[in-house]
């Protein structure tokens, strides 16, 4: 699945939010690569930037919101310059998402069948649409069947609120996939889902991109989903990538002290006994952020250097890490002490 | 339940708790041991909450027998009420909507003083009641708003330890808390619990959490036990197929199990207005048989101190059926 031409490319990506006279830049450095048929996992703690960066991509940012530096490239096309009109003929075609409620993404009073039949219309000439509601109904059953609705025949003509949770995710991913679009954004699509459900829908998605070679772009704060359902992971903090690799190494051997941390934070059985890693502090907010790296104050292995110029994000055996430890123009002088905890 | 009772906090058998048509809770035996941290797990609309809060006379009118160290719950006048409610807290779930927004933090965690009308000399300053959730003295004067969601967690913990409880009863202790936040309050609840000998009930659809917490565990489906064992027991030899099902849905973060996760739950759990005749899970089960869908199954003993309610568990033992990949 890898190694193939980026479908999105997004690179040196900024978005400021506007907050009266202030300025708060949400995301900055943000540089990523989708490869087709690929997942990628982004993850992070609340307000790290996750969201934006998805808002960013589909261009949904909030009025108050603006892309302020850096590109969007979709199979090569800027995404920043385009048009409304274009952007229209991009999103949901090309790029389509769904969201951790899907009740806020189908409107409760039309069937479901009707929205995902004018789903498809939406994307046609007003000619060619013409004498196809038949066939328009007949690709969203098979829809619907394929991502797992029972009894799909009957059911498209049920209004959102009969169906459960875990159906209307299923329903909102059928849309989603209606146009079958290159990419597929899923912004914490399980979260608010049961276990044994969510392992549905992870299942779901996975069998998606097997079978029909969907990209998608994985946000999540859940950092087992992301183990068990993605290729690469970007793991975010304050607005930045920190580090990026195939998910295998990031957790066996992650860089990062920020993810090293993270996955020390996660209860399980064998973690008892032990005490959980925790970060002292609070992610810093948008309006103070400290100079140089953003996580040294919370940093068990800060030194002077960190505070100084911002770390680069520097490649390390086919992975990048936003981290002065492994830059070695940075001045840093690793200790052993640290040399032993990140080997 | 072999074991000794002189060790047993909490006794229920055959509790009910029916919300008009739905039966939340419907026939629960379970023991809570003095000392103990009993994880209470399962999905939404399994009755985990309400089994809680039958414990705490929460609930309203409960049928079967609630017993907290020998007295009757459900039978205790609204003074002997009152006595029981000062030796068992509950942590809430979402603190935010706990917690009056209007009221200082140094109000919030002397207010069940002033309720309770406990003498100064038995009450715990906020200082110390601050200190012992690893809040520093300046969050005092803080207003719900200005916390973020794990200091605020902490301000429902000491709260609930103003009163001295020898029981707490946590229902989702970590959910909505970021991982990092999530680490502190469970290293913090852990710590607590050896400082002050408590005995806990934790409320969590979370396997993770349990299995790093928990004693034993208790797993709930559609109203009524399906498995109540030690951890080490349930998790790694669950006798239960909803058991298997929830530890093969669980998502570690351990890229390696991918190959070894198994999808043993096919569907969703049926709405407890009308719950499924014979064994609640069966409409999900691969191993259901005639007598799954008649019979309703009993809590069996299959190993000390482990019970699972399934017809058909020696045989999947025998056969390894429910062995996790791992």
């Amino acid at each position: 699945m890898s190694g193939g031409e980026p479908l999105l490319e997004v690179d040196g990506l900024e978005v400021t939010y506007q907050k009266g006279d202030l300025s708060h830049v949400a995301l900055q450095d943000m540089s990523l690569q989708v490869r087709a048929g690929e997942i990628l996992g982004i993850v992070g703690e609340s307000g790290c930037g996750k969201s934006t960066l998805s808002a960013a991509v589909m261009r949904l940012l909030a009025a108050n919101g603006a892309i302020t530096a850096g590109s969007i490239r979709l199979k090569g096309q800027e995404l920043r310059s385009l048009q409304p009109a274009q952007l229209r003929q991009i999103r949901g075609r090309e790029i389509a998402m769904i969201f951790q409620d899907p009740l806020t993404s189908l409107n409760p009073t039309f069937r479901i069948g009707t929205q995902l039949v004018d789903a498809q219309k939406a994307h046609m000439s007003r000619r060619s649409r013409r004498g196809l509601d038949r066939e328009l109904r007949r690709r969203a059953i098979d829809m619907l069947t394929q991502v797992g609705i029972p009894d799909a025949q009957e059911r498209v003509d049920h209004f959102p609120h009969e169906f459960s949770g875990g159906m209307r995710q299923r329903i909102m991913i059928a849309l989603a996939l209606l146009l079958e679009p290159a990419l597929l954004i899923a912004d914490e699509p399980t979260s608010a889902l049961d276990v044994t459900l969510q392992a549905q829908i992870l299942e779901l998605l996975s069998r998606l991109r097997t079978e029909r070679g969907t990209a998608i772009m994985f946000i999540s704060h859940d950092l087992g989903v992301v183990s068990q359902l993605c290729d690469r992971v970007v793991v975010m903090y304050a607005g930045q990538p920190v580090e990026e690799g195939d998910v295998a190494s990031v957790f066996e051997r992650p860089l990062h002290p920020y993810t090293q941390a993270l996955l020390g934070a996660i209860p399980s059985r064998k973690r008892r006994g032990a005490a959980l890693v925790t970060i002292p502090g609070r992610v810093p907010s948008l309006a103070d952020l400290p100079q140089g790296c953003r996580f040294a104050d919370r940093c068990q292995f800060v030194q002077d250097v960190n505070r100084g110029a911002a770390p680069r994000y520097v490649g390390v055996d086919g992975r990048r890490v936003r981290c002065n430890i492994y830059d070695p123009e940075s001045g840093y002088r690793p200790a052993a002490a640290v040399q032993e905890s990140i080997s | 339940m072999n074991e000794a009772s002189g060790g047993v906090l909490v006794r229920l058998r055959d509790v009910r708790k029916h919300f008009g048509p739905v039966r939340a809770v419907d026939g629960v035996d379970l023991d809570i041991r003095r000392g103990e941290t009993l994880g209470l797990v399962g999905e939404s609309g399994s009755g985990k909450t309400t089994l809680a809060r039958a414990i705490l006379r929460m609930a309203g009118h409960t049928e079967g027998e609630i017993l907290y160290d020998g007295e009757d719950v459900t039978r205790l006048g609204s003074g002997d009420l009152r006595r029981l409610r000062r030796r068992v807290q509950m942590v809430f779930q979402d603190p935010h909507s706990s917690l009056s927004p209007r009221l200082r933090v140094s109000y919030l965690l002397t207010e069940p003083y002033v309720i309770n009308k406990v003498a100064p000399d038995e009450r715990y300053s906020v200082a110390e009641l601050l200190d012992m959730v690893e809040l520093s003295a300046e969050q005092a004067t803080k207003y719900p708003h200005e916390l973020s969601g794990g200091q605020a967690r902490r301000v429902g913990i000491a709260r609930a330890l103003a009163l001295r409880p020898e029981f707490l009863v946590a229902d989702e202790p970590t959910s909505g808390l970021d991982v990092s936040a999530a680490a502190a309050v469970l290293n913090l609840m852990k710590e607590l619990g050896e400082q002050l000998g408590l005995t806990y009930l934790i409320i969590t659809h979370n396997l993770s959490v349990v299995g790093y917490v928990a004693d034993r565990i208790a797993v709930m489906y559609l109203g009524t036990l399906a498995e109540v064992g030690p951890a080490e027991r349930v998790l790694d030899a669950p006798g239960h197929p909803y058991t298997a099902a929830l530890l093969s849905a669980l998502a570690e973060p351990d890229p390696r199990r991918r190959a070894e996760r198994r999808l043993l739950a096919a569907g969703e759990i049926p709405s407890p207005k009308d719950p499924p005749p014979g064994c609640r899970f069966h409409t999900r089960c691969p191993y259901a048989d005639e007598r799954s869908r008649r019979e309703p199954p009993r809590l069996e003993e299959v190993a000390p101190g482990q019970l699972v309610a399934c017809h058909h568990w020696r045989r999947l033992r025998d056969e390894g059926a429910l062995r996790l990949g791992r």
